[in-house]
């Protein structure tokens, strides 16, 4: 049975509300969290907090089973600056073993957004090469899948995915399919403030738009973010709440050779979204599919 | 002129806070700060920090100097369970890169003092080998000293940490030397309540008591922390607040002969000890002004 995990706004909460909102995901049926990007910060300044979230996932009955690493500044995989890569070299290994640590076997990484004046796509790809060099060893060791997720920008196309995926052949090297990214990449040819033309500028190139992209990537999805918009930006909304067909992605991830979980990334502190709300909607989408 | 540096808490600081309390050792004439592990500890979290420190310290006119890497829990350096030593690695990795990233070049690094009960005291002197093997390397490349502080505990005698930098013998390994550990370990056989000895009572071995610590010390003390005791307990009171013979121990740090920086490490927050306070303290002690 492919496990239905949950995203959540872990930020603000001190450690009983973050007890609180795990037992509101048992509650309504959630029995699995994603160790996100905000968690695994957190695990950076507090050297104990893996040992208090294994007791508070005991306690309330839940548990990780997919991560998301920290992105942008220091995160992204795509740093080609020297002093800048080597500090998120330090962070993302780190990442990884905390991954592991919480029993934990996929981790999705950005491979990246933030733009640096000046370096070209190729130095970029590069960059991220030499990143995935060096953390592919480590998470094999670790048995931790690095899940690429696609994004907006020329280097996380459908296209570019699959020739990472193709270069390194690796079953530790999977695709994380991000549904909300994709429709915002499928439908912005058609929508006048589409974000995607303003991305592929700052890399001094004209936008690819991609079609069918979960289709292309489904060799590769081992992880997914579930959330919905209406093709001109990235909400992070309930499915339903945009204009994505779930009938179609359903299908797709469905038959996805690698997939090991199917993760809802709505944003549910972002925009007010009950724990309940979140948990219902994934079960009428993916329950279905025995998905739980 | 030999750097005098000042720790200070700034766990409980927010930005704000933190920028005033900088300010204030400013204002009484201090130009070094601490890269304490605590603010370690936030870089972990706070991607971002780095880069907000630095400003703050620009616009007080101030920098740091020398570090102190977090310890105990993920932080000893002779962790000798497996998994609890990767993490631990992961995380003195990522410290040593953000100190060399914050232009800072000795750090100084505990041992350890939480013992693994199912593993000898050479199982943790193993595991410390194997620690600065992976640390040194990374360290010489960075420019980064690694100093090992002596602690009232197993493996941190005067003796030991000889024997480290003998086995060694790196420009990039060198001593801490805390001038209250020493007197705790100098003193404390007079004491009954004296703290070393229920640190040796753990770890199952008689106390070793030693003497002269600072003398055999002495050739490879790159920096030091500097506060008082009465032998007790590890007070880290205002220089005068305690037994030490400053006299004997002021010209042993100034004539020593890889000292880099002299650090006040009196805990400030710990015991609300005013900042202007600690400074003439140390200026009385070492005969001359913090500013240099």
């Amino acid at each position: 049975m492919i496990p239905l995990t949950f995203h959540h706004g872990w930020k603000s909460l001190d450690e009983r509300s973050r007890l609180t909102a795990m037992n509101e995901f048992a509650a309504n049926g959630g029995r699995h969290l994603v160790l996100t990007d905000t968690l695994l910060k957190m695990m950076g300044m507090d050297y104990l907090l893996a040992g208090v979230l294994r007791e508070q996932t005991r306690q309330a009955g839940v548990d990780f089973v997919d991560a998301h690493a920290p992105f942008r500044d220091f995160g992204d995989l795509f740093i080609p600056d020297e002093r800048d890569w080597r500090q998120m070299i330090a962070r993302q290994k780190l990442n990884l073993e905390l991954v592991s640590e919480m029993g934990v076997d996929t981790c999705t990484f950005h491979v990246g957004s933030t733009k640096y004046p000046g370096v070209t796509v190729e130095k970029y790809r590069e960059a991220l090469c030499r990143s995935l060099d060096e953390l592919l060893p480590l998470a094999e060791k670790l048995g931790v899948t690095i899940c690429l997720e696609n994004g907006l920008t020329p280097l996380n196309s459908a296209e570019a995915l699959v020739s990472y995926m193709c270069k390194y052949d690796s079953p530790y090297l999977g695709v994380c399919f991000d549904t909300g990214h994709a429709n915002v990449k499928e439908q912005g040819d058609r929508i006048p403030e589409s974000p995607v033309p303003q991305v592929w500028a700052k890399f001094d190139l004209p936008v690819r738009w991609e079609k069918e992209m979960a289709e292309t990537l489904r060799p590769y999805i081992v992880s997914c973010h579930i959330h919905d918009n209406y093709g001109a930006r990235d909400d992070h909304d309930l499915p339903g709440r945009g204009n994505i067909d779930w009938r179609r992605i359903v299908r797709v991830i469905a038959e996805a050779p690698r997939l090991k979980n199917i993760q809802s990334e709505v944003l549910t502190a972002r925009r007010g979204i009950p724990i309940r709300a979140v948990c219902e909607s994934m079960q009428d989408l993916f329950g279905g599919l025995g998905a739980a | 002129m030999i750097p005098l540096t000042f720790h200070h808490s700034w766990k409980n600081l927010d930005e704000r806070s933190r920028f005033t309390a900088m300010n204030e050792f400013t204002a009484n004439g201090v130009r070094h700060l601490v890269l304490a592990d605590t603010l370690l500890k936030m870089m972990g979290m706070d991607y971002l920090l780095a880069g907000v420190l630095r400003e703050q310290t620009r616009q007080a006119g101030v920098d740091f100097v020398d570090a102190h890497a977090p310890y105990r829990d993920f932080g000893d350096l002779f962790i000798p369970d497996e998994r609890d030593w990767r993490q631990m690695i992961a995380r003195q990795k990522l410290n040593l890169e953000l100190v060399s990233e914050m232009g800072v070049d000795t750090c100084t690094f505990h041992v350890g003092s939480k013992y693994y009960a199912d593993h000898t005291l050479d199982q943790h002197r193993e595991a410390l080998y194997r620690s600065l093997d992976e640390l040194l390397p990374l360290a010489e490349k960075l420019g980064v000293t690694i100093c090992l502080e002596n602690l009232v505990r197993p493996l941190s005698t005067a003796d030991d940490l000889i024997s480290y930098m003998k086995r060694y013998d790196s420009p990039h390994l060198g001593v801490c030397l805390d001038v209250g550990h020493a007197n705790m370990k100098e003193k404390g056989e007079q004491h009954p309540d004296c703290i070393a000895r229920a640190a040796w009572a753990v770890a199952g071995v008689p106390v070793r008591w030693e003497k002269n610590i600072a003398e055999t010390l002495q050739p490879y003390i790159v920096n030091c922390h500097i506060h008082d005791n009465y032998g007790v307990e590890d007070d880290h009171n205002l220089a005068g607040e305690g037994n030490i013979d400053w006299k004997r121990i002021v010209p042993i740090l100034l004539n020593a002969p890889r000292l880099r920086s002299i650090q006040s490490e009196v805990l400030t927050a710990r015991r609300s000890i005013p900042i202007r306070r600690v400074c003439e303290n140390i200026r009385q002690i070492f005969g001359y002004s913090p500013e240099n």
